[in-house]
């Protein structure tokens, strides 16, 4: 038993207790005292249900499987930023690609679910390979806590995740500026160290969170120009790319 | 500090308040469901969907209590 659920448990017996000898001896500052201390232990309880792994744990867990994202990147000596795409009827999870050229071209009628690498294409310009991002369960948290469809909700939506970041002790805040075509995201106050440069192409998944969001609140691809990490602070610079219909 | 900690202290301060300036129960029930109220709503970006979820019996027996006291003060009144 956790020691939260000991101490709502406690609260609720001694508030129980003095609400009791409070009614017996007529004194309502004793019951309040009671009502009050069954109140807290409620609230202990209702929040005790948070399970939190230690950042070390998260660490060694994650940092494996990302590494060997990045190792088949590597390999397969993609060159391009990648390039996320929001949810469509093929995808509905939405993906991201990570073409094999800068100057590349995009069939999303081909994609689905089953495709990863996209070698088998006569033209070299589609070639690349087909991921589903790394923080798609974030970003579904992200949507879960606001109470907010993120599908064509507008930029403004995606600021929604510093709240679930922040009680993730993840990042503090997320900040979003747009520029004609280009969105830059900021995201300070980041405690993991797993952001750099090479979230360009793999992202870590609370860069990839953010970046599947802000795709998907515009409901437009994005191509991550530059990922860079300065101390806490991450800045993403996207640009839009065009919606679903432009590329299929 | 987790931020469930920091809205639990919150409402742990807010009863002890309550607790040093309220002498009347039917005060101090209003009060702790202002506070609750007032949290769920600042917060409730932060709070887990499920917490918020399991917030909810706590507030509707509060404001079940508040009617109760709301009407005992409306008789009181008409008498």
């Amino acid at each position: 038993m956790k020691s939260k659920h000991v101490a709502g448990i406690v609260l609720i017996s001694i508030g129980s207790l003095l609400a009791f000898k409070g009614a017996v001896e007529g004194n309502q500052s004793i019951i309040n005292a009671g009502i009050g201390g069954v109140f807290l232990g409620v609230i202990v309880l209702t929040f005790s249900t948070s399970d939190y792994i230690k950042y070390d744990a998260f660490r060694a867990t994650v940092q494996s499987y990302f590494k060997l994202m990045k190792k088949i990147v590597d390999s397969l000596e993609l060159r391009s930023g990648a390039v996320y795409i929001p949810p469509y009827s093929n995808l509905p999870d939405g993906g991201v690609f990570i073409p094999l050229h800068n100057d590349f071209d995009l069939d999303l009628a081909r994609f689905d679910r089953n495709t990863v690498f996209l070698t088998d294409i006569g033209r070299e310009k589609e070639m690349g390979i087909l991921l589903t991002p790394l923080g798609k369960e974030l970003m579904e948290m992200y949507e879960k806590y606001s109470e907010i469809d993120f599908e064509n909700a507008g930029l403004h939506v995606v600021e929604n995740a510093s709240s679930v970041l922040r009680s993730l002790n993840l990042a503090r805040s997320v900040r979003i500026e747009e520029f004609g075509d280009l969105i830059r995201v900021y995201v300070e106050g980041v405690r993991t160290d797993m952001c750099s440069e090479a979230c360009k192409q793999i992202a870590c998944p609370i860069c990839s969170s953010i970046i599947l969001s802000v795709s998907k609140s515009i409901m437009e691809l994005l191509i991550v120009e530059d990922i860079r990490a300065e101390e806490q602070t991450v800045e993403i610079k996207l640009r839009r790319i065009g919606g679903i219909d432009k590329w299929m | 500090m987790d931020v469930d900690d920091a809205i639990v202290l919150t409402l742990a301060v807010w009863v002890v308040i309550c607790l040093l300036f309220v002498r009347t129960v039917d005060v101090f029930i209003t009060l702790l469901l202002i506070g609750l109220l007032i949290v769920a709503e600042v917060a409730g970006s932060f709070i887990k969907p499920e917490t918020k979820q399991s917030l909810k019996p706590a507030i509707y027996f509060l404001l079940f209590i508040f009617m109760i006291i709301v009407v005992k003060k409306v008789m009181e009144v008409l008498k």
